[in-house]
């Protein structure tokens, strides 16, 4: 019986901290819409930037890094979709993941003019929190979303998510713009 | 009838937890052919090579890509008293990718890698031990990876 106990505890306590640690991002399933994560992360300029200031405006999310020549290649199309959709109700992210803030700031923001802001996940704990549970699941979670692209519609659901496809690479967004328009007239 | 108890214990927790995230070991995507070794004379020069494997289906950055924000392939060796170790020359198999109109270079397949190796006259005999890495940002058609580093250690055997 004592035994029993001593199990039972070992378990739980082991269960709790398993669960902890991984359930602070995941991606909310809301029937067939997921929802996207909330986070919290700073800027290049050292703001903190809040999920919550998203709402009610369709976001455009690329997850990148400096070093990722597919990101780059799309870098100068990312920021005029930002121009040409601002005045539509659509907001620019790029979310770069583990790195630092002077090598983001020089290789992406600075080197391509980016005017929209450009947020740190140091850890990749955010564009893990994107990732579909059912792609590559033998990869690290944020390795696979180097280069995705998703959009956010107004009330918070993950509405196009694109992974890298370097036989079908689209870094004049063509792709997404389509979808934007699409949303934005169905609207 | 204890240890089935905790086995079951066991099996409800791995259930439960099934589907959180997992922390993963991070896979290398490049290995070494064949194990590195030299044999020279105390106060000579030769040339060693090293031989890496890429992954089927990767393709790592060059030594030397166009765009000074990508990570290059590089090699680097720790230095050991009375032996020198030069710049290394890469020699591999390009692939070219053209994602819209930007165009990139890429190693795949097998990569040699070429340095020389200088002995200073006043080293004894015998086998010296050099740890090395070869840096690379690899890709697949579907994703990129962090960059990595395969580390190795290299003989040079002194005569």
């Amino acid at each position: 019986m004592k035994n029993k106990f001593r199990n039972l505890i070992i378990a739980g306590t082991g269960l709790i901290i398993i669960m902890s640690l991984t359930a602070a991002f995941s991606v909310t399933n809301a029937g067939s819409e997921t929802k996207m994560p909330q986070f919290e992360l700073s800027s290049v300029s050292g703001k903190t930037f809040n999920s919550n200031s998203l709402a009610g405006s369709y976001v455009v999310i690329h997850i990148a890094t400096t070093w990722c020549p597919y990101c780059r290649a799309e870098a100068p199309y990312l920021e005029q979709l930002s121009q040409d959709y601002q005045n539509k109700n659509v907001k620019v992210l790029l979310i770069d993941v583990k790195e630092a803030r002077d090598l983001v700031n020089s290789k992406l923001k600075e080197e391509f003019s980016l005017t929209f802001p450009v947020l740190l996940d140091e850890d990749g704990t955010v564009a893990s929190a994107f990732a579909p549970a059912d792609v590559l699941p033998e990869m690290e979670r944020d390795e696979i979303m180097l280069a995705a692209n998703i959009i956010i519609d107004p009330r918070g659901t993950i509405r196009y998510m694109s992974l890298l496809d370097t036989r079908n690479f689209d870094s004049k967004l063509i792709h997404i713009k389509k979808k934007l328009d699409e949303m934005l007239l169905s609207h | 009838m204890k240890c089935f108890s905790r086995i079951k214990l066991l099996i409800i927790v791995i259930a439960i937890t099934a589907g959180h995230r997992v922390i993963l070991a991070q896979p290398a995507f490049v290995s070494q052919v064949n194990s590195a070794s030299i044999k020279l004379v105390a106060g000579t020069t030769t040339t060693a090579k090293l031989n890496f494997r890429i992954s089927p289906e990767y393709h790592i950055q060059t030594n030397d890509p166009a765009d000074e924000a990508l990570v290059p392939t590089q090699l680097f060796l720790e230095s050991l008293p009375g032996i020198e170790t030069g710049a290394p020359s890469f020699e591999c198999d390009h692939l070219i990718i053209n994602p819209d109109d930007h165009n990139s270079e890429w190693f795949e397949d097998i990569l040699n890698v070429y340095f020389p190796v200088s002995v200073s006259d006043e080293l004894r005999r015998g086998e010296y031990l050099i740890k090395g890495s070869l840096q690379y940002q690899a890709c697949v058609d579907k994703h990129c990876l962090f960059p990595r580093n395969y580390e190795f250690v290299f003989s040079v055997l002194v005569m």
